[in-house]
């Protein structure tokens, strides 16, 4: 634990370091970096790797993924050395604008009210994603067993920025392909929740034609 | 207000499907109150402490194997071994203990109130009882849940030095259907799960089983992980698990993590594959299609035990 720790200030610090030295050019896009953590309900708790990439005026954003059990459940332990090595699509949808449309509802926020600020913060993204598993069984009896998988899961991510540089996520996740004691690895649960913290590395500028809520 | 009114349906239909959780239970089914195990009404068939309670000393210097069977099932899940002892005549060397889990081989009621401790309680009671009349060789043999109930034991150092060998047939500690994890959830939705036995199995296995003990059930095996994910010690026990390579129980990852996490003073425990794809391959009585293979297999395991206990591996 205290190993994550250590790796995770050391990450962040190293992050705001490129940030601040990485020369002011007008990206049109947003680059997050970060940590993420999934916890398989009933078995490990996997952590590990998160880079997001966001064109500033689309919806979708795209993203790669590492997790393990290596930087989790089987850090001194006994626990099953596994990696998943994952890239996902997310569509962003702003959950509050929704509810409103529902009720009818209009109002007008200017951008200090702390309203706004929340609903504009706070978005709600599907995502799917897609990879390989690997399990290791570091025994050459277990060689018939299958300890490889592709890895295909639907995620609804709730997500929030805050501090205009961090992203905090929550997700709840459904692995398509799990094992089931004839097909598939053992050690792969269906659902999982996971949590990530990432950290912007380049921020996009506002461009010509953009509006507020594009950024 | 459309979410909520969403969500209010949605808590309804859970509370109605909820309200509709107990199953019609035949008669002649295990679930039943009629069908007790055999083990209930003739227990000195069964256990050799309601069989000798003043042992001789060549009893004493028998070796005393103690069969647990699995979740849901019963003893008969180790009547096999017992028609294997005394046709080979091994039953000058050994005396075979058939423990009835608690909770089982009686009505779905009395099931459905057991927990994994009620489960374990009667492994306790005959290791107990066996000792104090100073039988000193005693053999584990458990199958399927018969192997987290055992190991457990093993964790809080139960057994003393009296316990010599170790054998797990199809241990679960992950299990197959991985919608066990999420039991604490489903499992008030759905109030018990149906299975599908082969002809005559309803004698010997309950056809439905509660959520609440599936809830056990996961409870307990994640315990046994946990404990092996931080080393499990046997001592000087010798261990052995076979696993069925293909297994709808119990998965057969389950191997791997208790020939990563069992440390006994021999080192590493072993382990064997099975191609089978039957979970307690062991058992093929009332299975309906058994092959040369199977029996193989099954005899390859009772042989095992034989070796060991005739003294060759000891």
């Amino acid at each position: 634990m205290k190993k994550i720790i250590i790796i995770s200030i050391v990450f962040l610090v190293s992050c705001n370091m490129v940030y601040s030295i990485s020369p002011r050019v007008h990206y049109t896009y947003d680059l997050f970096v970060g940590l993420n953590s999934k916890k398989s309900i009933g078995l490990y708790w996997e952590n590990g790797f998160d880079l997001n990439y966001q064109k500033i005026k689309s919806k979708f954003s795209f993203g790669a993924s590492y997790l393990t059990s290596r930087l989790g459940s089987a850090i001194y332990s006994n626990a099953i050395k596994q990696d998943n090595f994952l890239v996902y699509s997310d569509y962003e949808i702003n959950i509050f604008s929704i509810i409103e449309n529902e009720d009818k509802k209009e109002k007008v926020y200017t951008s200090t009210d702390f309203e706004y600020y929340i609903k504009h913060k706070i978005t709600f993204n599907p995502r799917l994603n897609i990879g390989y598993f690997y399990s290791d069984y570091e025994s050459e009896i277990f060689d018939e067993l299958r300890n490889t998988s592709l890895l295909v899961s639907p995620e609804l991510v709730f997500s929030y920025r805050f501090l205009d540089k961090i992203k905090l996520q929550s997700s709840f996740g459904y692995n398509i392909l799990h094992g089931d004691g004839s097909n598939g690895v053992g050690t792969l649960y269906p659902f999982y929740f996971r949590f990530s913290l990432s950290y912007l590395i380049y921020k996009g500028f506002k461009v010509d034609g953009d509006t507020d809520e594009d950024i | 207000m459309k979410i909520f009114k969403i969500f209010t349906s949605f808590l309804l239909i859970s509370l109605l499907i909820s309200c509709s959780s107990e199953p019609e239970i035949d008669p002649n089914s295990m679930d039943s109150i009629e069908i007790l195990d055999s083990s209930l009404l003739n227990p000195a068939n069964y256990l050799v402490s309601e069989q000798i309670f003043f042992p001789t000393e060549e009893d004493l210097n028998k070796n005393v194997i103690i069969a647990v069977h699995g979740y849901s099932a019963t003893t008969f899940e180790w009547d096999e071994l017992r028609t294997y002892i005394n046709n080979n005549l091994f039953n000058e060397n050994v005396l075979l203990s058939q423990v009835l889990l608690g909770g089982h081989g009686r009505s779905y009621k009395d099931f459905k109130s057991s927990t994994y401790h009620d489960w374990q309680q009667s492994i306790k009671d005959e290791y107990d009882k066996l000792t104090s009349r100073g039988f000193k060789n005693i053999t584990l043999i458990g199958s399927s849940t018969g192997c987290p109930l055992i190991l457990d034991l093993f964790n809080s150092n139960y057994f003393g030095d009296n316990v010599k060998a170790c054998f797990l047939i199809d241990p679960i500690i992950i299990p197959s259907s991985k919608l066990l994890s999420i039991v604490n959830v489903a499992g008030p939705l759905l109030g018990y799960v149906e299975i599908d036995l082969d002809e005559g199995e309803e004698k010997y296995w309950y056809r439905y089983r509660p959520y609440q003990t599936l809830k056990e059930l996961n409870n307990l095996i994640i315990k046994v992980r946990k404990q092996l994910e931080d080393d499990l010690n046997i001592g000087n026990v010798y261990m052995k698990v076979f696993k069925s390579l293909k297994d709808n129980a119990a998965d057969p990852v389950s191997a791997v993590l208790l020939h990563k996490g069992v440390i006994s003073s021999f080192g590493k425990i072993e382990v064997e594959m099975i191609d089978s794809d039957l979970h307690v391959f062991t058992r093929l009585d009332l299975r309906p299609d058994v092959s040369d293979k199977d029996r193989q297999n099954q005899q390859k395991v009772f042989n095992e035990l034989s070796t060991y206990h005739l003294g060759i591996k000891q």
